[in-house]
């Protein structure tokens, strides 16, 4: 048994399992009591006990002691604006109000702060005036919070600084430590987020706007140490880059231009996304998060029809076609594997070429970026001879895929379920090329597209 | 019923099969730990709905095979694992799988460490790529190449010679 039969034997093995058919009911009832629980611990003073649906809640508020406090609390503001005592106020103002509205409220994290807040820094950024606040509090038992965050102090890190939709000075983020993470601090603000501040944390970080395809090492990333004054540390990311690549790592050591892990990431929180939230909550709404299709630039062709689309004549045995596209990617270095989500293809071609080597053209997506096309060449024998990047996928166009094979091999062109006919410069007549997808000579120098029931649209392929 | 509890309804109708397969080869076979499991991951879900990021699919493939991994047990109903120390598991040779080897597949994952369990699952049956899987239980590559490796290893103890998984990608 290989790896795709042990594949197939977890999905035989499966086969018959189905949940109940009142699965939603059952969870949306049990959720409901999770929110009830949740709202009477919040609201509660000291220990209640409540009768609920035959269970008894109790929430505990223990009298804990601080017995490893902050010592960043001890230490005078930092920063160009430390001395601005109206300033700093204003700040302190701004972090009160803004929890109200924070989308961390409904953990209970602000429940039972221990002290005053205190300004970590105060200085000039891009972003205009910023603030940097600490706040000491005890995180307790609470249904939105992960158990393993019960029952301990934190010191939570706010963000101040201009909305720069108004210009008002607000609380922009705030962030505390889930299990798992690393101490708090670390946000993208400022117009189109991007200005990077990261609280110091006492190891070296380094910093990397965005990604750069290497024809020979896929995607990389330069990277460069920050210094941190007084307490933090600032960057920029330059116009042209999409905020969303931006990353910060703290470790001892430079991170490599091919990242191979994320030991070390910070995961940067953007103020847009907060300030939104933030919005919502004022206005009573729900916050709508960014689910499905939000943020999806895929081609959205997941017909079976299109998985794959085949085109020449390709390997007969390729069992999985995505697994054999995302893992070459993956080894040849162009999967970025700092991004929080990596989508890969809805639709594959496999284009067999004239040389028995079989061509797997797909796409992928890391965060919200622009999602990519790649090719991934295989021998043939079945082994990956080399993965090739093809651009931005062209949702818009007429002829969202276009990808130039290599070694005179062709065109291979998609256009799901659009019919599909080129032509030469050697001949003004067009040639049917079939639909969704084709494999084209490469002396191909246009290809024609029609939509059922539309005019048909003339592309021209790339010189 | 407002606009996301329909949403979240959806999504469960939509996916529930889904994830209870994932969630019952994470939990080696037994099938009332993977109704519990998926329960009470939907029903944390359903509690926080609104400030999900990303897919929700993903978010609670994430938080099952996290659960799993890190040794959740349900609370009641609970049936010992058969170890399997030592021992083989008997499987039926031929290209279509029949019941004793299934059966024999879900009972080797069962003998394997949940953690190595969960890396498996996510990348044999939820087709993740190494990277997808490093994400989802907080770990680095490398540690799900050898975790992977390992865990095919030992299925290969447990399953006869002929029919263990023979290469990772």
């Amino acid at each position: 048994m290989n790896v795709e039969t042990f594949s197939h034997a977890l999905r035989e093995a499966t086969a018959d399992i189905e949940p109940s058919p009142d699965l939603a009911g059952r969870a949306i009832r049990g959720g409901r009591r999770r929110v009830l629980r949740r709202w009477i611990q919040a609201t509660s003073g000291l220990a209640v006990a409540v009768l609920l649906g035959g269970f008894a809640v109790v929430a505990l508020r223990p009298a804990a002691v601080d017995t490893e406090p902050d010592d960043r609390f001890n230490r005078p503001t930092a920063g160009d604006l430390a001395g601005d005592e109206a300033f700093r106020a204003e700040a302190v103002r701004a972090w009160r109000e803004g929890l109200r509205y924070s989308y961390n409220a409904d953990r209970g994290i602000f429940d039972d702060f221990r002290g005053d807040p205190h300004v970590l820094w105060a200085g000039t950024t891009a972003a205009g005036r910023t603030a940097v606040v600490l706040q000491r509090a005890y995180l307790h038992r609470h249904g939105n919070l992960s158990s393993e965050d019960w029952g301990q102090f934190q010191t939570l890190v706010g963000l101040v600084a201009p909305d720069p939709r108004d210009g008002q000075l607000k609380l922009v983020a705030d962030q505390y430590q889930p299990h798992g993470f690393p101490p708090p601090g670390y946000f993208l603000f400022g117009p189109d987020d991007r200005t990077v501040l990261v609280v110091d944390r006492g190891i070296p970080l380094y910093f990397s706007p965005e990604p750069r395809q290497d024809p020979a090492r896929g995607l990389v990333r330069d990277w460069r140490r920050l210094r941190v004054t007084g307490g933090v540390a600032i960057a920029h990311v330059p116009a042209g880059a999409d905020a969303e690549g931006a990353r910060v790592f703290a470790r001892a050591t430079p991170p490599p231009p091919g990242l191979k892990d994320r030991d070390g990431m910070l995961y940067l929180e953007r103020s847009s996304e907060y300030l939104k939230a933030a919005d919502a909550l004022r206005r009573g709404e729900e916050l709508h998060s960014n689910l499905g299709a939000d943020g999806d630039r895929r081609l959205q062709w997941n017909a079976p029809e299109a998985q794959p689309m085949r085109v020449g004549q390709p390997r007969p045995a390729l069992p999985n076609v995505e697994q054999t596209f995302s893992g070459a990617l993956e080894e040849a270095g162009f999967v970025d594997v700092s991004a929080n989500i990596i989508r890969h293809s809805l639709w594959f071609v496999l284009a067999g070429l004239p040389d028995n080597r079989t061509a797997i053209v797909g796409e992928t997506q890391e965060d919200s970026q622009e999602s990519r096309l790649y090719t991934v060449l295989l021998k043939s024998d079945g082994s990956v001879e080399r993965v090739l990047s093809g651009g931005v996928a062209r949702f818009s166009a007429a002829l969202p895929v276009v990808v130039r094979l290599p070694d005179g091999a062709g065109w291979v062109v998609a256009a799901y379920q659009w019919s599909l006919e080129f032509r030469t410069a050697a001949g003004p007549d067009w040639q049917p090329a079939g639909t969704n997808a084709a494999l084209l000579p490469d002396a191909a120098t246009q290809v024609r597209v029609t939509r059922p029931g539309a005019q048909p649209t003339v592309v021209t392929l790339p010189a | 019923m407002t606009g996301s509890h329909a949403g979240f309804e959806d999504f469960v109708n939509a996916r529930g099969t889904r994830l209870l397969r994932s969630a019952f080869l994470l939990c080696g076979g037994d099938r009332g730990a993977a109704e519990d499991l998926l329960q009470d991951v939907l029903e944390r879900m359903y509690a926080r709905w609104r400030r999900i990021r990303g897919e929700p699919e993903a978010y609670a493939r994430a938080a099952l095979a996290n659960a799993a991994a890190n040794r959740w047990r349900r609370r009641a109903r609970r049936i010992a694992e058969t170890p399997l120390d030592g021992s083989t598991v008997p499987t039926v040779p031929g290209a279509d799988l029949g019941l004793a080897e299934r059966d024999a597949i879900v009972r080797g994952l069962a003998a394997l460490a949940p953690r190595a369990r969960a890396v498996l699952v996510l990348r044999y049956f939820e087709d993740l790529t190494e990277a997808e899987t490093a994400v989802v239980l907080g770990c680095s590559v490398g540690t799900v190449k050898s975790q992977s490796s390992r865990a095919l290893s030992r299925l290969r103890v447990l399953l006869s010679p002929t029919d263990a998984p023979t290469a990772s990608r």
